[in-house]
């Protein structure tokens, strides 16, 4: 996490003077959400394309470690394996389509994550493992904390339209909105709509089936 | 006793009512319950088919191959996986859906189901992570299972299933114990997608569900013989079902075999009470009822039939005492009724049996012709009384033995108590009667002999006939009765009833009531005969005689009235009357200078009277008469009655200082011992002795040995009825002391006896001198 706060101040360094932070407050389910993505996509010039840094994805006990991690664009990632057991890391995400065969430890080679998206990842062995890897298109990013804010400082004035995704997003893609970024810190809040959570069983659960 | 039969038919017909009713609603409440169970079974059997189908899909949708062909859309070999995976697991059907639940590939070979039908179970899976459902394609339907294919996020919905069709639905069957079908709601409409039951039952089964919509709920459904559950088949439309029925008839049919027994047993019960009841009046009833009606009989008086036998049970003995109590109850009849028409004594048949027979006979039609005989033995009194009562009896014993003896064919003798008999014989005339009659008196007077002393015995008899002095059995007993009194009276033995005679006693009857008028109205007269003592012919006294002025009749003589005033008690009216009278005219005579003894006749009545003595008394006090100038003359019958009483009072008269003759001496039986007994101081010769006296020497040898005797014994002796100067002078020979009679003077009023005395007319008829006059003691 400290390599991706770090690039995202190097990203922010050459517009300090004129930038502005933005806080988006994400809620779902009546209550803050954690695990939100939010992305500013600036609305009247290009955007400038991210720094790729070099990332890790940890499985800890038969989960991804962090569930949800934002990469930026041309990322680098690595999967240490911190279990005793095998694992077999895929996805078959549009945004990047990958498969790690069985391994123990860290595999040799990091996966670079080319294309902004949404790629899911999942362990061949182990069904309910479930883990996302956000690939952001421009610098400006963050992910709400457990209080459902998101904030993102070194944004320079302008116009924007924010990307907000989250695993339970009903839809398939992000809720966008538009914000302008002034001097002055913007606050915004959203409330998603959420889908069940949905997250395979880790064993079979009889007794949900019949007619009834 | 067919009424029990009758009860335990009723009773068994309302058993057999609640056992139908309760075993039809146990059977009801069995089905029910069989429904409940199957219906748990049946959804556990489906969950275990979904659970093993998930598993099955699981397997298959955790393949990485499949997971990599569904992400890159490779339809070919998604299709042959589902293929190679249906064959593995025997499912009849596979299908891949993308994501958005539209098909990817399947292994069905005709019509495809589009995204439409599995949409609902599609979201069911979304939410809960597998769904199951019932998927219907055509005309055929699939139990489903859909389960998300993962990588890791949802790609894409795999579905296995099975047929629903007969099959199935026979197998679940078999293993619920229920009927099964499934139903599927199609436009509106539903209709039977599978089921065990046949094509009129699947019809009704529609029929009941015709008007429901879509089913969300479980409900029940009222099908004739079978409880019904429609249950909502996986289905979040509602648009299929599954019918859940369980036979009622089958439960009822378990209670049928129970019924059956039931009215088997019912059968031989009512069959068994009915053969009991026939065999029990048999042999209890109709004996019973026989025995009832025996004893209605013998309450009517039927008494002589033996009660016949009823075997030997119980019955039997009931009746052989019965017929013992019958038995014993006509033995005490008989002799009841023995002992009321016997006499004991002498063993013939008493009063009521005359009655009896009498009535018996004249009931026949014409009147027969009989002839009712009343006897009275004669003097049977003197006998009972010297010789005592055992004497008596024999006297009857032997009367009646003879009695006995002249009975002819239908002829019959009977006591009537007493020395009375009666006969009742058959005699078609007077003649016929009067020839048993004679035979009577023949047997009858034969002598008796008692103990070795021969006793003289009579009889006086009666005679009826019948048809001629009547048809009534009162009539011809009583007019024979009045026949026996005139025979006593006239001293005749027999006599027939004479209506004439009945018609002379019906006017002395009149008369005796007259007489007692007569008494208190002084109709009466008392006449004086003048006694006179011989030879010299000197009036010693007179007899006073009663004489009756009828008021229409006239002068009625004595002999008219006297014998019944005697019969009827009326006679000691008379007497008191004439004791008064002759007091009072001795008293005259007395105070005119006359010293006349004044005699009166006392009859067997007036000997038996208390107050004779007092009244006599009286009557010489009240004269103040000297008694000695007072006689009662008593006849010897009358002192025979009650000789006893007679005797006391004839004592007490003497007493008194009154004269007692004997009157009519000679007629009677009496011995001069006897006599010599009373304190008679005067003897009377009957006036029959007398009158003939001159012409049998027998006659005058009785009066002389009388006279004699009388004054041996130291008695004055008087003749009666003298009317010859022929007699007075024999008398006067035989040395007869007083004479009376026509000769003298006949009875005259007193007045006349007063001149006749003033004349001293009878000295006119004693030639003789009055010498060897005995003076009057």
């Amino acid at each position: 996490m400290r390599t991706e706060l770090r690039a995202v101040l190097l990203a922010l360094l050459p517009a300090v003077a004129q930038a502005g932070s933005l806080e988006l407050t994400v809620r779902g389910d009546h209550a803050p959400l954690a695990d939100a993505v939010v992305v500013a996509v600036p609305l009247d010039a290009p955007a400038p394309a991210p720094v790729p840094g070099e990332l890790a994805i940890d499985q800890i006990d038969k989960e991804f470690v962090s569930r949800v991690t934002i990469v930026p664009l041309g990322s680098r990632v690595k999967f240490p394996n911190h279990d005793q057991i095998r694992h077999q890391v895929y996805s078959f995400s549009p945004a990047k389509r990958f498969e790690l065969p069985l391994y123990a430890g860290t595999p040799a080679n990091p996966i670079e994550f080319d294309m902004p998206g949404v790629v899911a990842l999942g362990c061949n062995i182990h069904d309910w493992m479930l883990g996302y890897v956000y690939v952001a298109p421009t610098p400006w990013f963050a992910k709400s904390g457990n209080d459902g804010r998101a904030r993102i400082d070194g944004v320079p004035a302008g116009r924007y339209r924010l990307q907000i995704w989250h695993p339970r997003l009903v839809g398939a893609t992000e809720t966008t909105r538009e914000v302008t970024v002034g001097d002055g810190p913007a606050n915004e809040a959203i409330e998603l709509e959420l889908k069940p959570g949905f997250k395979p069983r880790r064993a079979p659960v009889p007794g949900i089936a019949g007619y009834r | 006793m067919l009424f029990f039969a009758w009860l335990l038919a009723t009773v068994l017909a309302i058993v057999f009512a609640l056992v139908t009713t309760a075993s039809y609603q146990i059977a009801r409440q069995q089905s029910r319950d069989d429904l409940r169970v199957g219906r748990r079974v049946f959804n556990h059997l489906v969950d275990q088919n979904h659970e093993r189908l998930i598993q099955s899909a699981n397997v298959l949708t955790s393949d990485f191959g499949l997971r990599a062909a569904v992400a890159s859309r490779d339809v070919p070999t998604i299709a042959s996986a589902l293929q190679n995976h249906q064959r593995r697991i025997g499912s009849d059907i596979a299908l891949l859906s993308d994501v958005d639940g539209t098909p990817v590939a399947d292994t069905l070979d005709g019509p495809q189901p589009g995204g439409p039908e599995l949409a609902p179970v599609l979201r069911e899976a979304e939410l809960r992570g597998s769904a199951t459902g019932i998927l219907v394609v055509g005309a055929r339907a699939y139990d489903i299972v859909t389960v998300p294919v993962l990588a890791p996020q949802p790609l894409g919905w795999l579905t296995l299933g099975f047929r629903v069709d007969d099959d199935f639905t026979r197998e679940l069957a078999a293993l619920t114990s229920l009927e099964i079908s499934f139903l599927h709601l199609d436009a509106g409409r539903w209709r039977v997608l599978a089921s065990t039951r046949g094509h009129s039952e699947q019809d009704a089964l529609l029929g009941a569900v015709a008007d429901a919509g879509p089913l969300l709920e479980p409900q029940s459904a009222t099908l004739p013989g079978y409880e019904t559950e429609l249950v909502a088949a996986g289905n979040p439309q509602g648009a299929t079902a599954v019918a859940l029925q369980s036979s009622t008839a089958r439960a009822v049919a378990r209670f049928d075999e129970l019924r059956a027994t039931l009215l088997v047993l019912s059968a031989l019960g009512i069959g068994g009470a009915l053969v009991g009841s026939i065999v029990i009046a048999g042999r209890i009833t109709r004996p019973i009822q026989a025995l009832a009606a025996r004893a209605r009989r013998m309450q009517e008086g039927h008494y002589v039939d033996a009660v016949e036998d009823f075997g030997a049970d119980e019955i039997g003995k009931f009746a052989e005492t019965f017929e013992h109590m019958r038995a014993a109850i006509v033995a005490r009849e008989s002799e009841i009724r023995r002992l009321a028409f016997v006499d004991v004594l002498t063993g013939l048949p008493n009063r009521m049996a005359f009655q009896e027979d009498l009535a018996q006979r004249l009931a026949a039609s014409p009147a027969p012709r009989l002839a009712v005989l009343m006897i009275d033995l004669d003097r049977f009194k003197d006998v009972n009384d010297t010789l005592g009562h055992a004497a008596g009896d024999a006297v009857l014993r032997v009367a009646a033995q003879r009695l006995a003896g002249v009975l002819r064919g239908y002829d019959r003798v009977y006591r009537f108590g007493g020395d009375e008999f009666a006969l009742l014989i058959a005699a078609k005339d007077a003649a016929e009667a009067e020839s048993v009659v004679s035979r009577i008196r023949l047997t009858i007077e034969e002598d008796v002999s008692i103990d070795g002393e021969p006793v003289d015995v009579g009889c006086s008899i009666g005679i009826a006939l019948c048809p001629d002095h009547g048809t009534e059995a009162s009539l011809l007993v009583r007019r024979a009765d009045i026949a026996t009194h005139e025979s006593k009276r006239s001293r005749a033995g027999a006599t027939i009833y004479d209506p004439a005679r009945d018609d002379v006693r019906r006017e002395r009857l009149n008369l005796l009531g007259e007489l007692r008028r007569a008494v208190q109205g002084e109709q009466l007269t008392a006449f004086y005969q003048p006694k006179c003592a011989l030879p010299d012919g000197r009036v010693v006294g007179a007899e006073a005689l009663v004489r009756w002025q009828h008021p229409a009749r006239g002068l009625v003589p004595p002999g008219e009235f006297i014998p019944f005033a005697e019969q009827t008690g009326a006679i000691r009216l008379v007497t008191r009357w004439m004791i008064a009278q002759a007091a009072r005219q001795c008293g005259a005579w007395l105070a005119a200078g006359h010293e006349l003894e004044v005699s009166l006749n006392v009859s067997a009545r007036d000997l038996l009277d208390r107050d004779l003595v007092d009244a006599v008394r009286e009557a010489i006090a009240a004269n103040g008469i000297p008694p000695r100038l007072l006689c009662l003359e008593i006849t010897e019958s009358s002192l025979m009655e009650d000789p006893r009483t007679a005797h006391e009072t004839v004592s007490r008269l003497h007493a008194l200082g009154v004269q007692l003759a004997i009157d009519d001496y000679g007629t009677g039986y009496s011995s001069l011992a006897y006599v010599k007994r009373l304190p008679v101081s005067e003897l009377k010769i009957d006036r029959a002795f007398v009158m003939n006296m001159t012409k049998h020497p027998e006659d005058a040898a009785i009066v002389r040995s009388t006279i004699e005797l009388g004054h041996n014994l130291r008695l004055r002796v008087v003749a009666e009825g003298v009317e010859t100067e022929a007699e007075i002078e024999l008398l006067t020979a035989l040395g007869c002391d007083v004479v009376q009679g026509y000769l003298v003077s006949r009875p005259l009023p007193a007045a006349q006896f007063d001149a006749w005395l003033a004349q001293d007319g009878a000295r006119k008829r004693f030639t003789a001198p009055a010498t060897n006059v005995r003076p009057i003691a």
